[in-house]
């Protein structure tokens, strides 16, 4: 039973028409990061007319912007690292041991997904304090991981599950240690989830907000999202031409590390979260 | 040649490794101010290269959050500068040092003595040094009250009632009933009421010789607050937008003529000058005799877990003296605080009505409640149970009676009863 | 030969669980244990510390009109979020489903793009469009509305406006999941119901329903969860307000612990949250334990 022509074509461009509506805010965003905010507010639909780097060149130049975007980097990489290499270690265990505790564990990790932040960060407040960890991107990580491990191991597991244990058996039997097989094998076969989980990971912790509001203090020490916000305020006029600019800036590395990874992450999420 | 290269490096390594760096945490945020700012501290920084300071921008609306947790994170800046009564609180709560030992006598003659007791505790330590003031002014829209053939008195002084009078003369519906332009904008968040409330002799935070606060709205505040709330909801001269804090949003509709008066702080000018898109002026109210309109000055303090308090105060002296203070405090389209920098003849001259506002100076004084944790009580428990009247949802008896009832509940928790 | 296949004791699964152990204990569960017993406390004004309270920040939360507002808007907020994204995401993910269309790697692909834009940003972009003077309005007065509504400063309507950007982000990871588990179903049973004579609505209701209910049932946990706990939207375009039309319990635990001074009580508000919490949640466990 073939749909009529006609119906085949109105439905390719009713999906693009519903892909560019989803994306337009997006567009917008780009458009005006070339716009002045004087034309900005006199015209908010409009194209760039001189289109032209200053909002760029400002919030580079003028704000903590730069400063900002390493903090994220450097908040954003240790996480994702120490979280592959844990939740990569728990998920293979929780796939092939069977170990006391095994439940439980899997509980916590499951509902902890639903802790709101605000009981996570006032029973971390004191610790933090205590450490010296406040206002350091060091306590950031370390909030980091009470969110991304979780997830991410949750998801290895299943991805693991996907993988028979047949194959590091055989080598097992040939004399390797299971440590090797998972290693040798195991893992490199475990890749599109890793990337998955790394992605996500990434995702998570670049675009976090709540804790790093409430602990980086100085304007040196915020992340990307903590500046934006403070660079929004409502005691006066918004700019909004630097502010697209950064606000760009501050949205594409996740937007293209997960255009990058998207076909891992996909088949990572569905394969690994729902199975 | 080679000899003075080495000093310099030695002196340079020297100040880098014993030169101490002071965090400064500032507030300012319109672009003269924080220009004028970033001159004075890259002077200090260049005559003071073993006291270097590092500036930390906050805005107004998450200074009190930064502050707490910085103070409770142990990680605060040296000096920090905010409202000027929020340092009674501070240095109650153990936050701010106590500056007896810094200050000098001429420092404290030059200050006006209604405005440095806010930044006193009941046992006389002080624990900020007050630098620049506000008047909080009517803005109105020359254009809107030339159409309506309204002229003010030359000391541009009205009544509550001409207020009510104006405002009703300047609103316009259209014929489908949507106004078009409302008479008269009071943003809660620039918080005129408790102008009106002071204006009124009212009090609604009362304490007692034991140092105990209670929550007892007298009648004099009843009427303020009555008052304020009659325009939205009897007169319908004040949209519900008051209750907004959009900050860009109202200000568009003044611009645009949506609202004919608007109260902000005189620091508005800046604002209303660089659009250029309104013919604006000022008025004030008054009650009869009594002109008490909100001054809100802003003082710099030093946190008590600095290390280098010394230093700190040499730095607050430095940006609080008559010629600094008056600079930051022109630039931001304020009043210095200092008697000497009010000399200053910037502050005198017409342009942009300054002569106007300083004439109402001295009418300018807090009129909030010096209460710690003021700040919980206003928005937790009084402002949005106003919000309730004016969105309709109960009246004012009512309101006043549950502000009454959970202030004092939240009074006692916070061991302030 | 025989190969006994064990599957490795506790010992030998040691070395592997031993970090994600050390960061539970850390990292997951001390604060948690730490949150609640905070919740017992009270700050005092006076510099003179906390006092241990008991039950009374619960009590408090019971006669605080804020906290109700903040409930119910946190109700409405999730339902309709999630109410939103399962109707738009099954229609859409239905559309892209349909066999001749074209690039669906690639819609699927640009589809996904605002789920990885920071909510700061898109709280933003949001905040722009929405503005009073903003492009929708502009859109709405050009199409003949002559007075479109100040979104983001009239009661009612900032909620909604959070609610569209929320939905903005959220939506995509719905549509390509729903998608994904449509594009699993076999196709035969739809022959055979096709060549009975079931039409378009009766298969969806009966057959693609039914096959996706485990997929949608964790899909709907999963997002209400996630939804439920949102800050970063409401703090950056409204800030709750105006009249706090737009509180969360999120952002009011957020006020309440760090403007106002008082830890305990904001950690309270997180506990009735996660108590709340604890139905979706415990049909997600379920749900996804079921599948393994």
């Amino acid at each position: 039973m073939k749909p009529k022509k006609s119906v085949v074509i109105i439905m390719n461009i009713l999906a693009i028409m519903i892909v560019f509506l989803i994306l337009s805010p997006l567009l917008m965003l780009v458009l005006n990061s070339f716009r002045q905010t004087t034309d900005i507010y006199e015209n908010p639909l409009g194209f760039p007319e001189k289109p032209s780097l200053s909002n760029y060149s400002e919030i580079v130049r003028s704000t903590t912007f730069g400063r900002n975007f390493l903090n994220s980097i450097l908040v954003t990489t240790v996480t994702v690292s120490l979280c592959i290499i844990v939740t990569t270690l728990a998920g293979y265990a929780m796939s092939r041991f069977n170990f006391k505790g095994k439940n439980l564990l899997i509980l916590w990790l499951l509902a902890s997904q639903a802790f709101p932040g605000i009981l996570m960060i006032v029973g971390m407040f004191s610790l933090l304090n205590r450490y010296s960890l406040q206002n350091n991107p060091l306590g950031l990580i370390i909030l980091y991981t009470t969110f991304t491990i979780p997830f991410c191991s949750w998801l290895l597991k299943g991805y693991f599950d996907g993988i028979p244990e047949a194959l590091e058996e055989a080598a097992m039997i040939d004399g390797c240690t299971r440590f090797k097989a998972m290693r040798v094998i195991i893992v490199p076969m475990a890749v599109p989830g890793i990337v998955a989980v790394g992605t996500f990971a990434f995702l998570l912790s670049w675009n976090e907000f709540f804790f790093a509001l409430v602990i980086m203090r100085d304007n040196a020490n915020y992340t990307l999202p903590v500046f934006l916000s403070r660079f929004l305020g409502t005691g006066g006029a918004v700019e909004w031409g630097p502010l697209s600019a950064g606000a760009l800036l501050t949205a594409l590395p996740p937007i293209l590390i997960f255009l990058f990874a998207q076909k891992f992450l996909i088949g990572g999420l569905t394969k690994g979260a729902l199975k | 040649m080679r000899k003075l290269l080495i000093l310099l490096l030695i002196a340079a390594f020297g100040t880098a490794l014993f030169g101490i760096t002071l965090d400064f945490f500032c507030l300012a945020w319109q672009p003269a101010a924080v220009d004028a700012i970033f001159d004075l501290v890259d002077e200090w920084n260049l005559n003071n290269p073993d006291v270097q300071v590092n500036i930390i921008w906050g805005t107004w609306e998450t200074s009190d959050q930064y502050l707490l947790t910085s103070f409770q994170g142990r990680d605060a800046p040296d000096v920090f500068h905010t409202d000027a009564e929020k340092f009674h609180e501070f240095g109650v709560m153990g936050y701010a040092a106590p500056l007896n030992d810094y200050v000098s006598d001429e420092l404290l003659e030059d200050i006006p003595a209604s405005i440095i007791d806010d930044c006193y505790d009941m046992f006389g330590n002080l624990y900020g040094i007050p630098w620049c003031q506000e008047v909080q002014v009517i803005f109105y829209n020359k254009d809107i009250f030339e159409e309506n053939g309204i002229v003010l008195p030359d000391d541009r002084m009205i009544t509550w009632d001409e207020l009510v009078e104006v405002a009703v003369k300047t609103t316009k519906r259209s014929s489908q009933g949507v106004t078009t332009t409302w008479g008269f904008l009071a943003p809660l968040m620039e918080r005129f009421h408790w102008t009106l409330i002071a204006q009124n002799d009212g009090h609604v935070l009362v304490m007692d010789d034991n140092g105990k606060w209670r929550v007892d709205i007298n009648e004099g505040a009843r009427e303020a607050i009555e008052f304020y709330l009659s325009l939205i909801v009897e007169h319908k001269v004040m949209p519900r937008d008051v209750i907004s804090i959009d900050y860009t949003s109202l200000m568009q509709g003044f611009i645009n003529g949506n609202y004919a008066m608007v109260t902000f702080g005189c620091w508005n000018r800046r604002f209303l000058i660089q659009s250029g898109a309104v013919n604006w002026g000022m008025l004030l109210v008054k009650n009869d005799g009594n002109k008490i309109n909100a001054s809100d000055p802003q003082a710099f303090g030093i946190s008590s877990m600095s290390k280098h308090k010394d230093e700190a105060f040499r730095f607050i002296e430095f940006m609080t003296n008559a010629k600094n203070s008056a600079e930051i405090s022109y630039n931001d389209f304020l009043f210095p605080v200092r008697k000497s920098a009010l000399q200053d003849p910037r502050f005198s001259s017409s342009v942009h009505e300054w002569d106007t506002a300083k004439s109402w100076l001295q009418y300018a004084d807090n009129v909030k409640p010096a209460m710690p944790g003021f700040y919980s009580f206003e928005w937790r428990v009084f402002v949005p149970n106003l919000e309730k009247v004016i969105l309709g949802s109960t009246d004012l008896d009512r309101a006043i009676k549950t502000i009454i009832d959970e202030g004092n509940r939240t009074l006692r928790r916070l061991g302030l009863q | 030969m025989i190969i006994i296949r064990t599957k490795g004791s506790t010992a030998s699964a040691l070395p592997y669980i031993l970090p994600i152990l050390l960061f539970i204990a850390f990292v997951s569960v001390y604060p948690f244990v730490n949150g609640i017993l905070k919740s017992f406390y009270t700050d005092m004004v006076f510099g003179a510390g906390r006092y241990f309270s008991g039950l009374e920040n619960f009590r408090e939360m019971f006669s605080d009109s804020l906290f109700w507002v903040g409930l119910r808007n946190n109700v409405i907020w999730a339902a309709t979020c999630v109410g939103l994204e399962l109707v738009l995401g099954m229609l859409i993910a239905l559309l892209l489903n349909l066999p001749y269309i074209k690039l669906r790697s690639v819609h699927r692909a640009l589809i996904l793009l605002p789920w990885a834009t920071t909510p700061v940003v898109a709280a933003l972009i949001w905040r722009y469009i929405f503005g009073v003077m903003g492009p929708l309005n502009t859109l709405l007065r050009a199409v003949g509305f002559s007075n479109p509504p100040g979104w983001l400063i009239t009661p009612g309507y900032s909620l909604f406006a959070c609610i569209v950007a929320n939905v903005w982000i959220g939506l995509p990871f719905v549509i390509v999941i729903l998608l994904a588990g449509l594009q699993s179903l076999p196709l035969d049973i739809y022959e055979a119901a096709s060549i009975d004579g079931a039409g378009v609505l009766r298969r969806f209701f009966y057959l693609t329903l039914p096959l996706m209910k485990s997929l949608i049932l964790i899909l709907v946990t999963l997002t209400s969860i996630w939804t439920f706990n949102m800050f970063d939207i409401v703090f950056s375009m409204t800030n709750g307000g105006p009249g706090n039309s737009s509180l969360l319990l999120s952002l009011y635990a957020y006020q309440n612990a760090f403007a106002y001074f008082q830890q305990g009580y904001g950690s309270a508000i997180g506990i009735v949250c996660l108590f709340i919490l604890l139905l979706p949640v415990t049909f997600y466990i379920r749900e996804v334990r079921s599948e393994t």
